[in-house]
């Protein structure tokens, strides 16, 4: 029975091809969109483990970009009871010089950090170095870059590294464990500042660290109760939550976005199973004649849709997996493919096949056995 | 013995309405086991119906059809093909092969559904062989010439041993000389092995073959002759 299914899937074979390219669009999409969102949520919980303490920006604003901060706040942070460290810190993404034109985005990531009011203090990984020296408040255009930007760019410690066209030299390493600070250069808040066009004395965030780990939630509402009105504190978990809620939406949208390939692939489906019913009524008719039952026919038709679309949908997981590679090769687009997404794009070829093939199957067997033979 | 029995069986179209069909009209007729009987009549006259309706392929308007002792219009879809499956071989006028399959899968191919047994697969072959295909089992349809054809459809016709076979217009599509071997082997396994032929045709040449002629007009029997 199967070899007749087959056989019946070859007998028109560019129409069984283009059904295929269907269903593999379908599930490709799926499968490689979804893998980036999945590699999104998961480089945000990885850089969400990176940080310590309370992360304080300006109230009000859309995210910490838009954040500026005067330093006077540092002074006013310490004073909070059961804070320890206030590490103002600026991110600014910097475009990369023709120079660095090794795979991977086409920026670096600038953090500017405050030395002196963070010597005492080695949390977060690019305080510390892990070869070379830390940075210093009388450091001028010096910066710790990653191990990992290090490697591919062929760069050294006293050596230079081109930001913006001007030279930096580089002080130090640290150990990167997320894509994000693989990319980072640290450097002076001055030096930051400059780069994200941010007025002397003022900052875009604070890193906010308390004495005791557990009570980072009783230090974030004092510190929102304090300065309401000026500025907004988020411990990592909420922010973490926040860009969680956020990919979780995106995830929903790729998602839609492949459904709405996937209703084509279902359509091209049911048309190519549909003609191929059509062109076979007779044929039909020829079979019931001879003892098939309606639902042996059904059941034929039903799937011969299903066989397709199943080929399809792991022909598509195979696409998507190469497109998300691809994309992560080239675009440094962060995706994970995991067993569970294959299953899912599986099981979304299949009800492409079920739903495909239910209409064209029992159409099959409407038809009398004698007016299919005319 | 009484192997078919049709009682005042009529077939309608659009009933009630202007346009209606009386496609078979009090058909009363009974066919023994081993005749061999041509059904006959011009284009449009129901002769085709009338075979369709035999074949178990469609319920009457009216009446009753008895096969084998059994009521059909008792029988839900899945016992007619099953009552088809067992007891009646069809032989088409376009011979209605599967394309992409070989001969031998052609022949056994009604068992596929329900399980097919190595026996069946070699007896499939051995009639094959005694339809003088013997070359040809393994090669696909679309290679056949149309008495080929024709012979991989009887022998797919008589896989499962039935009493009846039900040919429509089965020399249609051949040459005189391809169509009269086809005659000799009807009326042969009619001879040899007691099956009963039905055969519906137009053609005076193969009508001839019959010892029977039922004629059929407007949907009416109007002669039945036994030779």
């Amino acid at each position: 029975m199967i070899k007749l299914i087959i056989n019946n899937l070859l007998r028109n074979r560019r129409r069984s091809i283009l059904t295929l390219i269907g269903v593999i669009i379908g599930v490709a999409g799926i499968v490689s969109l979804v893998s980036i969102s999945f590699g999104m949520a998961n480089n945000v919980s990885e850089l969400m483990e990176a940080f310590q303490g309370v992360f304080v920006i300006e109230e009000g604003v859309l995210d910490e970009q838009y954040s500026r901060l005067s330093m006077d706040y540092v002074q006013s942070l310490q004073r909070v009871t059961g804070v320890k460290h206030v590490l103002p810190e600026i991110w600014t993404m910097v475009i990369k010089d023709n120079t660095y034109s090794t795979p991977g985005p086409p920026f670096f990531l600038a953090i500017g950090i405050d030395p002196e009011l963070s010597k005492d203090y080695g949390g977060t990984m690019y305080y510390s170095a892990l070869n070379g020296r830390k940075l210093r408040s009388t450091d001028k255009k010096s910066v710790l870059i990653s191990e990992e930007l290090r490697k591919n760019n062929n760069l050294f410690i006293g050596g230079i590294i081109r930001i913006r066209s001007e030279n930096y030299r580089i002080i130090g390493t640290f150990e990167a464990n997320t894509p994000i600070f693989q990319m980072a250069v640290v450097m002076n808040l001055d030096d930051a500042r400059a780069l994200a066009d941010i007025k002397d004395d003022y900052t875009m965030l604070f890193q906010v660290i308390p004495q005791n780990p557990e009570q980072q939630g009783i230090v974030k509402d004092r510190i929102n109760m304090r300065f309401k009105g000026e500025l907004e504190a988020m411990n990592m978990a909420e922010y973490s939550d926040l860009m969680t809620e956020m990919l979780g939406g995106i995830r929903i949208a790729l998602w839609a976005i492949s459904g709405i390939a996937g209703i084509v692939g279902g359509i091209v489906v049911m048309n190519t199973m549909l003609m191929s019913v059509m062109e076979r009524i007779n044929e039909f008719g020829a079979l019931k004649a001879i003892g098939w039952k309606n639902s042996h026919v059904r059941n034929m038709v039903f799937l011969e849709s299903i066989i397709l679309s199943i080929i399809g949908g792991i022909m598509g997981i195979g696409a998507g997996t190469f497109i998300a590679k691809i994309a992560e090769t080239y675009i440094r687009a962060p995706t994970i493919v995991t067993l569970e997404l294959m299953m899912q794009a599986l099981l979304f070829a299949l009800i492409l096949g079920i739903v495909g093939g239910l209409y064209p199957a029992s159409k099959a067997i409407k038809m009398s056995p004698m007016e299919a033979l005319r | 013995m009484k192997l078919i029995e049709l009682k005042n069986l009529k077939k309608h179209y659009n009933i009630g309405q202007s346009n209606e069909i009386r496609a078979n009209d009090n058909i009363n007729l009974e066919i023994k086991e081993g005749e061999f009987a041509a059904i006959v009549g011009a284009s449009g006259s129901g002769k085709s119906t009338l075979l369709h309706m035999i074949g178990c392929l469609d319920y009457p308007t009216s009446g009753q059809i008895i096969i084998d002792n059994q009521d059909i219009s008792k029988l839900n879809d899945s016992e007619l093909a099953k009552l088809r499956l067992k007891k009646i071989g069809f032989v088409f006028q376009t011979f209605n092969l599967i394309p992409g399959i070989s001969s031998l899968e052609n022949v056994t191919i009604s068992l596929m559904p329900y399980g097919l047994s190595h026996t069946k697969e070699e007896e499939a072959k051995k009639l094959l062989k005694e339809l003088g295909m013997e070359k040809r089992i393994y090669h696909n349809q679309s290679k056949l010439s149309g008495g080929e054809k024709q012979r991989v459809a009887i022998a797919r016709a008589l896989i499962n041993n039935p009493k009846i076979i039900l040919a429509d217009e089965p020399t249609g599509q051949l040459d005189s000389k391809t169509g009269n071997e086809i005659m000799d082997l009807l009326k042969k396994l009619n001879k040899e092995k007691k099956i009963t032929i039905i055969l519906v045709t137009h053609s005076e040449s193969i009508m001839k073959h019959a010892k029977r002629i039922i004629r059929l007009k407007d949907g009416k029997i109007i002669e039945d002759k036994k030779k």
